[in-house]
């Protein structure tokens, strides 16, 4: 490996807050195109030989997540009520951020996603709203997700597909028992079940070997590579350029800017704790949709009192959640979804907002595992003792379940957001997190319709037991969407549809925070589309000395 | 064991609410069986009492600790042997080949749908 590692006196080109499904992007394609580049990463560096089985230390002790203790957070409902202390918003803090721990569900988002307030009209109560880009834009850097991070899957499966140029560079991963029960039952009620697509290498690929279907996808890192995190796939490939350093373990709490209110750096704290500065040309954050909106809200200066890029007040508004629902199902005979990719099959019959359903939203149904046994055996299911023989014998059908989950719209609720929590402050002192949110009506209406539909789909596919878990009110997501949305209008917006912010021209953003609306709730495959297609005109912007 | 362990080590922040739980539990239990303690009684006397508590924010992280130390990896001081995962059919492996289960191995392909056949939609 040729990684590079600037000096503290070094003025990069870019620095690049955040090594995740973005930053890796960022990283990757800036300095391939012959730019110098830093990357931030709050969190450690792990290997593929550093992850492990251990759903206690992955799940309950945070074992690669932002922790309670010194990442504290506040949450509260609404702006009426005091927040209290509690860890909302989770994502991975390590290199490679949340694209190490997820379950690489990788739907492109459909043309619908972007005009969606074009069609249907305004939503009263929400900032629902087109984005500035369509999907036609947007297509080109789909494929390059495929192609060059890796996706797995079947082109043409669909008649709901959107317009793709190119077929997945790889076989879809092989279907599990869970799959195919929800492509039986959805096929008897006339619907369309496909194959899903996946960021996991079902072949090797690019240098990295196949799954091995261990099963451990969801909320682990993956002990073979096969997962294509930013870890395995744009950050070897970022570090070859020998113009890219991923500093971990150093964690950016200030951009600063000059009189001319450009950025001229970023302000850390070291793996030793010590405050650092590293000056760069220009700063782009891809720090998710929760560290975005805090970071330049904790980089207010006379020059921008209310946080730096936003004049518009839209920093950290518009939180994006992502509803869902989630039925359990049990058959006669054994499914192990233990084993191999959480999810094979997925139905978008419902995908599109339909009115005469009284209400917004539309959303996917995916056939999945319904977790690994520890979670499984913790959720407790309507009716199920939850001790004693009665619950022994639940535990014993283990074997024979899976869960068929709703994935589903959030609407955009200008009170929903990420802000500064008045008091609290995090291990290194820098002002927590507050997270304000309540679900909007309709969005825990579509999360319902999906539960029947799936319900429905379970019962075509002969389950013996079905239970549908209780529908409620989100206090917390992995999905971090929407607090710094992107639009030509400075004032309704943060960034421009060329992730520019309006206030500060040497400063971008890329992440779940530039969305408009949530997409239908896989957002991963589409915040590295941003990504590519961000990094595409700041490459091209910088090389003709615009920024 | 992984409970004295886990409330020692990850999770001593429970350990004092687990603590005075299972004290006012036992002094509860001994109270209305003549001071004979929970762990001497009979199956019918426990499981009748644990159906008087099974409510309660106590029971909640009992339950929670037990199921926890019986499926966590055994390394953590539970699941001897692997004893609750074989309860529950899992089989701790790093590798797996298709098929997974009964149902994939009778799936005879993916056929596609006729509108999809002649390629995507735009």
């Amino acid at each position: 490996m040729t990684a590079r590692t600037f000096k503290s006196s070094d003025t990069l080109d870019f620095i690049v807050v955040g090594s995740g499904a973005a930053g890796g992007v960022m990283a990757r394609e800036l300095s391939q195109s012959g730019f110098d580049v830093l990357v931030f990463e709050q969190g450690p560096r792990l290997g593929a030989g550093d992850f492990e089985h251990d759903e206690l230390k992955y799940s309950m002790l945070d074992g690669i997540v932002n922790k309670s203790d010194r990442n504290p957070q506040t949450f509260r409902k609404t702006p009426a009520d005091v927040a209290k202390k509690r860890k909302a918003l989770t994502y991975a803090r390590i290199v490679g951020g949340s694209s190490t721990h997820f379950t690489a569900n990788y739907w492109r988002f459909h043309d619908v996603d972007f005009n969606e307030r074009s069609r249907l009209g305004s939503i009263a109560g929400t900032g629902f709203a087109d984005w500035p880009i369509t999907y036609a834009e947007l297509e080109p850097y789909y494929t390059k997700v495929e192609w060059e991070v890796g996706v797995s899957g079947l082109a043409g499966a669909t008649p709901f597909e959107p317009q793709r140029s190119k077929p997945y560079p790889m076989p879809p991963m092989p279907v599990k028992s869970s799959g195919v029960l929800l492509e039986q039952g959805a096929r008897k009620l006339g619907l369309h079940p496909f194959p899903a697509p996946m960021a996991i290498a079902s072949q090797p690929f690019r240098g990295r070997p196949g799954c091995v279907h261990c099963g451990f996808c969801m909320g682990f890192g993956c002990e073979v590579m096969a997962k294509s995190s930013s870890l395995y796939t744009m950050i070897p490939e970022a570090e070859a350029t020998g113009r890219c350093e991923i500093r971990s373990e150093s964690y950016v709490f200030h951009i600063d800017t000059n009189a001319a209110g450009r950025a001229t750096g970023v302000r850390y704290y070291d793996r030793d704790g010590k405050e650092q500065f590293q000056k760069a040309r220009a700063v782009v954050v891809c720090a998710n949709g929760a560290e975005t909106p805090r970071l330049l809200l904790n980089s207010s200066s006379s020059k921008f009192p209310n946080g730096l890029a936003n004049s518009s007040g839209m920093v950290g508004q518009h939180l994006m959640f992502n509803q869902g629902s989630r039925v359990d199902a049990v058959f006669e005979h054994e499914l192990n979804e233990y084993k191999s990719a959480q999810v094979t099959r997925i139905v978008h019959d419902f995908y599109d907002s339909d009115p005469k359903r009284g209400f917004y939203g539309g959303g996917g149904i995916d056939a999945r595992i319904g977790p690994q046994p520890t979670n499984w055996a913790l959720m407790e299911r309507p009716g199920v003792p939850r001790w004693g023989e009665g619950f022994k014998a639940h535990l014993e059908t283990f074997p024979r379940a899976m869960t068929a989950s709703g994935h589903a719209t959030s609407l955009p609720v200008p009170t929903n957001r990420v802000d500064i929590d008045p008091e609290l402050k995090d291990a290194w002192g820098v002002p927590a997190i507050r997270t304000t949110y309540r679900d909007h009506p309709d969005d825990l209406k579509i999360a319902k319709f999906l539960q029947d539909r799936a319900a429905e789909i379970m019962e075509a596919a002969g389950a013996q037991q079905i239970w549908r878990m209780p529908v409620s009110e989100r206090a917390g997501s992995v999905h971090l969407l929407g607090t710094c949305r992107m639009g030509n209008d400075p004032k309704t917006s943060v960034i421009d549809k060329h992730h520019r912010t309006h206030d500060v021209p040497n400063l971008f953003l890329c992440d779940g925070s530039s969305f408009v609306t949530s997409g239908r709730g896989q957002p991963t495959m589409t915040i590295q589309a941003l990504a590519f297609r961000a990094a595409d005109h700041i490459g091209q912007m910088a090389k003709r000395n615009e920024i | 064991m992984f409970i004295d362990r886990a409330l020692a080590t990850f999770f001593a922040e429970q350990s004092k609410a687990f603590r005075t739980g299972l004290n006012d539990a036992q002094k509860k239990f001994s109270a209305a069986h003549g001071g004979k303690a929970f762990a001497a009684a009979s199956v019918e006397d426990q499981n009748a009492f644990m159906h008087t508590i099974d409510e309660s924010e106590f029971f909640t992280q009992l339950r929670f600790l037990t199921v926890v130390g019986l499926l966590s990896s055994p390394m953590y001081g539970g699941n001897y042997g692997g004893a609750g995962w074989k309860v529950m059919g899992f089989v701790d492996q790093h590798a797996f080949a298709p098929p997974f289960g009964y149902y994939d191995k009778q799936y005879t392909g993916f056929k596609p749908y006729p509108k999809a056949a002649t390629g995507a939609k735009s």
